[in-house]
């Protein structure tokens, strides 16, 4: 069973089972904006700066 | 390989006993399932494994790791105040899957509560160890209550997201807050101050160069006014002064003595002579001079004898003269002044006068502004009632006849007494007072020679520069207002302009300065260094704008609708916490997707923590209750293990798996099995009580 329960988790999801509640929680927000810049921030965790340039490059773009 | 080696010693007071470990444990594979009696030792050795492993340091991490009931056996074990048990132990660990080569090793010993931790023989700390390994230390209970535990553990994790959005926010914040100290930012206000400042500087020049201009015209216009105000009144007096000579000549056989009254008919003569040039000029001033009456007067006064008059008629026909002037003036100040209108101008005039005299507050660059609308105002009203300015000259002129009244009395008493001093002939008499008049005339014409005299030089100087006519009519056209007072206004005029040219200078320099001191902090941050990211302040306002909407969220907003879970709390408050709970079920039921009831796998379709129901595709709703031990531990523990960090090495000890028979617990051992191949798992040990001993490998 164990094999059908791996499998049809990261089937569902597509993501490591790690990120799961990410995703749950990124999908609750309100825009899709919302949701990049919530992802963006968790990914880069401990990378402020670096956060700070894709998020700017990300408001960027959905301005074009 | 795990090589193990322990001895636990208990005290009861009268004697000290040693449990050793077993030797069916001192060897034994990474992965195992272990089972025995009680006393055996298979718990002590769990113990010892999850102490190597910090287990009470993961616990205050997170106290879902280790079993509540277990992590207070592990504090018994190394309590150093706990004289009646105490542990010693050699943990050796070696480990070579997935390319990594581990050795780990722990040694406490008996009267220590110290361990001895070295990892490929480097010697550990927690931080260190955390960051590649976890541990799991637990005894499976049931699948359900695992379900209600990944409530409590997304909460969990809505709170670390929370702090890490958080921090960034945090980081973000202060990174805008150093946006708003962009010199290039402020530079920008900055040139904007400047250019005002240089707008008002340009204003507060070209009115320091109006005003001085202009007063610096209207000084040389005064020294015209002047010559022409001396040489008008010289052409006056000059016959009048010839006819009293020609007289005085023919008295000239007079004897000339001293007389007490030939000073003060002296004096009535002086008198004479600039009250009835003040008087004229007052009536000039408000142009009634011309009024029929007044003309007519004014004829009779040419025409009046004067020394005759005083002299031998009392003074009547020049009382009678400027008592008929007294009378048209009291006419026409009727007609022309409204006695209310009059006090409101000459409050508004004096009021007006004294702001002229503080033209710092005028130039003010506060109130200014509203000051000058309110001069504007005041000029406004007086423009309208400009008969009432009359009312000022009005008064003047009546002063000036209550001066040539008294001094006719004076005169005419004077020439009284001088015929009624018996030592004088009547011839000596007329002589007298006619020489009193000449030397009056005398006096008044040469000052006023004098100053013609002053003028005209002055007059020379400046028409080395200009033509006097030229500039008559410039000034006439550019300062016409200013040109038609009288010499006195004008006098008045140019001491306000004096006033209003330093004013002016202290306004055009004070603004300099300022359009300096701008262009200097202006070069100072066109120098200076941006912050990060100056470029793009704007969308970092937006990005804090969104991260406002996420914080709440994740902070507020999703926290109460986890207490309303966590509470049992079937009500929503609204559509949004119905998604986000349906949503959340979603992802727990995600995190089980199989579940074995009864015997049979079923497909999860959704968990419900509220209503204690799990709902499978095939359409079966099954309550909580109703799932048995041993199943239930089965895939409460396969729920575990699939949850494991893969990207860690995964220590999971499992203490009384009961109730599991062979058909349960074989996926687990699969499962433990792989996950040990490829890397994820560091050790795993499952134990389990049974009347005989076995150490059975999971990795054969």
């Amino acid at each position: 069973m164990y094999k059908e329960n791996e499998e049809k988790v990261l089937r569902n999801n597509n993501k490591k089972l790690k990120d799961d509640f990410i995703e749950f929680l990124v999908e609750q927000q309100s825009t899709d904006i919302q949701k990049e810049i919530l992802r963006n921030i968790i990914e880069c965790e401990g990378e402020d700066e670096k956060t700070v340039k894709i998020l700017i490059e990300l408001m960027k773009k959905r301005k074009k | 390989m795990i090589e193990y080696k322990s001895k636990l010693v208990e005290y009861d007071k009268v004697s000290t006993k040693p449990y050793p470990s077993s030797d069916e444990l001192n060897c034994i594979d990474n992965a195992v399932l272990i089972e025995g009696p009680n006393d055996f030792g298979k718990s002590i050795l769990l113990h010892c494994i999850a102490l190597s492993a910090y287990g009470l340091d993961f616990y205050k991490e997170d106290p879902k790791k280790i079993n509540e009931e277990l992590k207070k056996k592990l504090d018994w074990l190394i309590d150093p105040e706990m004289e009646f048990s105490k542990i010693e132990y050699n943990l050796i660990v070696t480990y070579n899957r997935g390319g990594d080569e581990i050795n780990f090793t722990c040694n406490k010993s008996l009267d220590s509560s110290e361990f001895d931790r070295k990892l490929n023989d480097n010697r550990l700390i927690f931080n260190n160890f955390k960051k590649d390994f976890n541990l799991i230390y637990d005894i499976p209970s049931n699948p359900t209550k695992r379900l209600e535990e990944l409530l409590v553990e997304s909460e969990v994790k809505l709170n670390d997201i929370h702090n890490i959005v958080d921090n960034f926010n945090n980081y973000l914040t202060e990174i805008n807050s150093l946006l708003d100290e962009d010199p290039k930012e402020k530079l920008k206000n900055y040139e904007k101050v400047l250019i005002n400042l240089k707008e008002n500087k340009e204003t507060a020049e070209k009115k320091y160069g109006n005003v001085q201009e202009e007063r610096a015209t209207l000084k040389k216009y005064q020294v015209i006014k002047e010559l022409d105000a001396c040489s008008h009144s010289l052409k006056e007096k000059y016959p009048k002064f010839n006819e009293v000579k020609k007289e005085l000549s023919s008295l000239k056989g007079a004897k000339v003595k001293k007389s007490r009254s030939k000073s003060v008919i002296r004096k009535f003569y002086v008198n004479s002579e600039n009250y009835n040039e003040e008087l004229f000029d007052h009536l000039e001033d408000i142009g009634i001079n011309t009024e029929k009456a007044i003309e007519k007067e004014l004829a009779k006064f040419k025409k009046l004898d004067m020394a005759n008059d005083i002299q031998n008629n009392e003074g009547k026909g020049y009382y009678s003269i400027i008592y008929e002037i007294e009378m048209c003036c009291n006419q026409l100040q009727t007609e022309v002044v409204n006695p209310e209108i009059n006090q409101n101008v000459e409050f508004l005039i004096t009021l007006k006068e004294v702001i002229d005299k503080r033209p710092d507050v005028i130039d003010n660059d506060d109130i200014g502004p509203d000051i000058k609308i309110f001069l504007e105002t005041i000029d406004k009203y007086l423009t309208q009632h400009a008969d009432s300015e009359f009312q000022e000259n009005f008064d003047n002129i009546f002063d000036v006849i209550n001066k040539i009244k008294t001094n006719i009395t004076d005169g005419v008493e004077a020439y009284s007494n001088l015929s009624k001093d018996e030592n004088l002939t009547e011839s000596e008499s007329n002589y007298e007072s006619l020489s009193a008049k000449y030397d009056a005339l005398d006096i008044r014409i040469k000052a006023l020679e004098k100053d013609e005299k002053k003028w005209a030089a002055e007059l020379k100087k400046l028409e080395k520069d200009m033509d006097t006519e030229t500039f008559k009519t410039v000034v006439r056209h550019k300062y016409g207002d200013a040109a038609k007072l009288s010499l006195k206004d004008f006098s008045e005029h140019l001491h306000s302009l004096d006033a209003r040219t330093r004013s002016a200078r202290k306004s055009f320099h004070d603004i300099e300065i300022k359009v300096d001191a701008q262009e200097k902090l202006i070069e100072e941050l066109q120098n200076a260094k941006r912050p990060k990211f100056s470029a793009d302040k704007d969308i970092i306002t937006n990005i804090l704008d969104e991260l406002n909407s996420i914080i709440f969220n994740t902070g507020n907003q999703f926290k109460t609708y986890f207490k309303s879970l966590s509470s049992s709390n079937s009500a929503v408050e609204n559509d949004k916490e119905e998604k986000f709970r349906q949503s959340l079920f979603r992802y727990i039921s995600t995190k089980t997707p199989t579940i074995n009831h009864a015997g049979n796998d079923y497909e999860v379709e959704l968990i419900d923590p509220i209503k204690k129901t799990i709902t499978t595709k095939d359409g079966r709703t099954i309550d909580f209750q109703s799932f048995g031990t041993g199943r239930s531990q089965s895939a409460s523990l396969l729920n575990r293990i699939n949850s494991l960090d893969p990207k860690k090495k995964n220590i999971v000890l499992f203490d009384e798996i009961a109730h599991m028979d062979n058909k349960s617990l074989q996926p687990i051992k699969d499962r433990l099995k792989e996950l040990y191949e490829n890397g994820t798992i560091f050790i795993a040990i499952l134990v389990q009580k049974a009347d005989e001993i076995k150490v059975q490998s999971l990795l054969t």
